[in-house]
């Protein structure tokens, strides 16, 4: 509960952050405690990171421009009755909203690669989140890992057979594999359904937690850190005004 | 011995196929039992274990659980399906769970028991099937042995009475096979009936005191495995081989026939290494 919290919190203190650099500093921040706390090497947190960092370059890029009926800014190009404008203000939103991103994405990652999803759907039950809703969350979770093993095997077996020799031979092999993958992962399901069925399963899925020793030291280092997050970000200089 | 389960003329079909999957079924499994199941793929062994599970509900007969029938209401489902557990052919498809100890909570927690006492059960089915060192391990990381293990825990935690394993084997190593037996005896020792689906003719007669065999989804035969196997049409239609030690025993004129090679050489008498004679000549002549 405590991880979560921090986690959360951090989040909110991105959204709200004035100033890029605090969305800046937080991925930082987020980046150090999954690295020291959660021991995820570096490398596997850089990869995991390649598509979110992907997505906000593709969303920046679409932020720096507005439309209007007149020529401005930085650099402008007329589209049709109208200009497609890049202004000194467009580019100042992209900047703080990309960091703002960021920080909330790092606290996000943070949070998934350091608490099980167990432990998450536990929380979430405990703040009176509806059973069915964890239950879902958790079956979809774990069917992700299901089709993803799916593929993995299918993809072997067909490189083992050369459906990758050129571009042609991939684009058919690769249509076969995605057009086997849903049935085959669906009876997949349905046999991991029938094993839930046979110990009495009730549509919530529930497990036992493990037994935690509180770490008052951990939790006070945790509630410091977020009250100095939101103290900088209620104390620094706002961004120049949008 | 006491009735656990009772099929009568139990009939069960899929419904995308015309034909019958399972057909006039009848038998009957008491506590302490040890049964094999014989039949070649197809034959309905594992239709037939899920239907005593309760997880298909059959078209036509009856399931009886401590003489009662069920009415296939939830309450006797769950009844049904706490007292009968189903370990399945792979265990990839039981485990869900992020590590060990909680895959073998996942039963007892759908009983609704205590927390105190599921901890009790599965601090107990981890060391029975010792995984007590394992059981923060993920799953997925285990090899294929253990994973059967946690699999055999998962369902031993929610104590039931009589446990049907679907091919067990299929897939293990021999030290490992070994290992299952072991665990197998381990649980008759606990009172629990087991019975085992298998292609393994010579594990049958070695560790069943009952043989089940069924083809193309009707029960064939149901007794001791020298009244099956010394049905030879019986044998071959159901696309059987017989056992070695049984078929040397038949030979050599042993009685009773061994079921084991301890049984067959109990002090060694014969065996010389590098020697080509092993046994006397058989008392026919052969």
């Amino acid at each position: 509960m405590p991880r979560v919290l921090f986690c959360l919190g951090m989040m909110v203190t991105a959204v709200c952050s004035a100033h890029p650099f605090l969305g800046a500093e937080l991925s930082v921040v987020m980046f150090l405690w999954a690295r020291v706390y959660g021991k995820v090497p570096v490398g596997k947190y850089l990869r995991m990171f390649r598509l979110p960092l992907g997505f906000l370059a593709l969303s920046g890029l679409v932020l720096l421009w507005e439309y209007s009926g007149v020529r401005e800014g930085i650099l402008s190009f007329s589209v049709g009755p109208g200009y497609l404008s890049m202004t000194r203000e467009t580019v100042l939103r992209t900047i703080l909203v990309t960091f703002r991103a960021l920080g909330a994405v790092s606290a996000l990652f943070a949070l998934g690669m350091t608490t099980p999803v167990t432990e998450l759907t536990g929380v979430l039950k405990r703040l009176h989140c509806p059973d069915l809703i964890c239950s879902l969350m958790y079956l979809m979770y774990r069917y992700i890992f299901l089709m993803y093993q799916v593929h993995g095997n299918m993809k072997q077996a067909a490189e083992g057979r050369m459906g990758y020799m050129d571009y042609r031979t991939s684009l058919r092999t690769t249509a076969g594999i995605y057009g086997n993958l849903l049935a085959y992962s669906y009876r997949q399901a349905g046999a991991n359904f029938d094993a839930m069925e046979s110990r009495c399963f009730d549509g919530s899925v529930r497990f036992l937690s493990g037994k935690y020793r509180k770490d008052w030291r951990k939790t006070v280092i945790l509630v410091i850190l977020v009250l100095l997050e939101i103290g900088i970000c209620i104390c620094w200089r706002s961004w120049p005004a949008i | 011995m006491d009735e656990i389960l009772r099929l009568k003329d139990l009939s069960f079909r899929y419904e995308e196929e015309k034909a019958w999957a399972l057909k006039e079924v009848s038998l009957s499994i008491s506590s302490g039992e040890k049964i094999a199941v014989l039949g070649n793929n197809g034959a309905g062994k594992s239709t037939f274990f899920r239907c005593c599970n309760g997880i298909l509900r059959p078209k036509e007969g009856s399931l009886y659980l401590k003489g009662e029938k069920i009415s296939w209401k939830k309450k006797e489902i769950l009844n049904l399906r706490q007292s009968v557990g189903l370990i399945f052919q792979e265990a990839d498809h039981q485990l869900i769970a992020g590590t060990v100890a909680e895959e073998v909570s996942f039963g007892p927690m759908n009983l609704k028991l205590s927390e105190q006492e599921v901890r009790n059960r599965v601090e107990k089915a981890l060391a029975a099937m010792e995984l007590l060192k394992y059981q923060e391990k993920a799953p997925h990381e285990l090899s294929g042995g253990e994973k059967k293990r946690v699999s055999i825990a998962d369902i031993l935690a929610m104590e039931p009475e009589l446990m049907l394993l679907d091919e067990p084997a299929s897939s293990l190593d021999p030290v490992n096979q070994s290992l299952l037996e072991e665990n197998l005896e381990k649980l008759h020792q606990k009172g629990i009936a087991l019975v085992v689906a298998t292609h393994d003719v010579d594990f049958a007669w070695r560790w069943a005191k009952r043989i089940l065999i069924f083809h193309q989804g009707r029960l064939v035969a149901d007794g001791r495995g020298e009244e099956i196997f010394a049905d030879e049409a019986l044998i071959e239609k159901s696309g059987l081989k017989k056992p070695l030690l049984y078929e040397v025993g038949k030979i050599y004129g042993i009685s009773p026939l061994p079921k084991t090679l301890k049984e067959l050489l109990p002090d060694g008498e014969g065996i010389s290494s590098g020697s080509a004679e092993i046994l006397p000549a058989p008392s026919d002549g052969r």
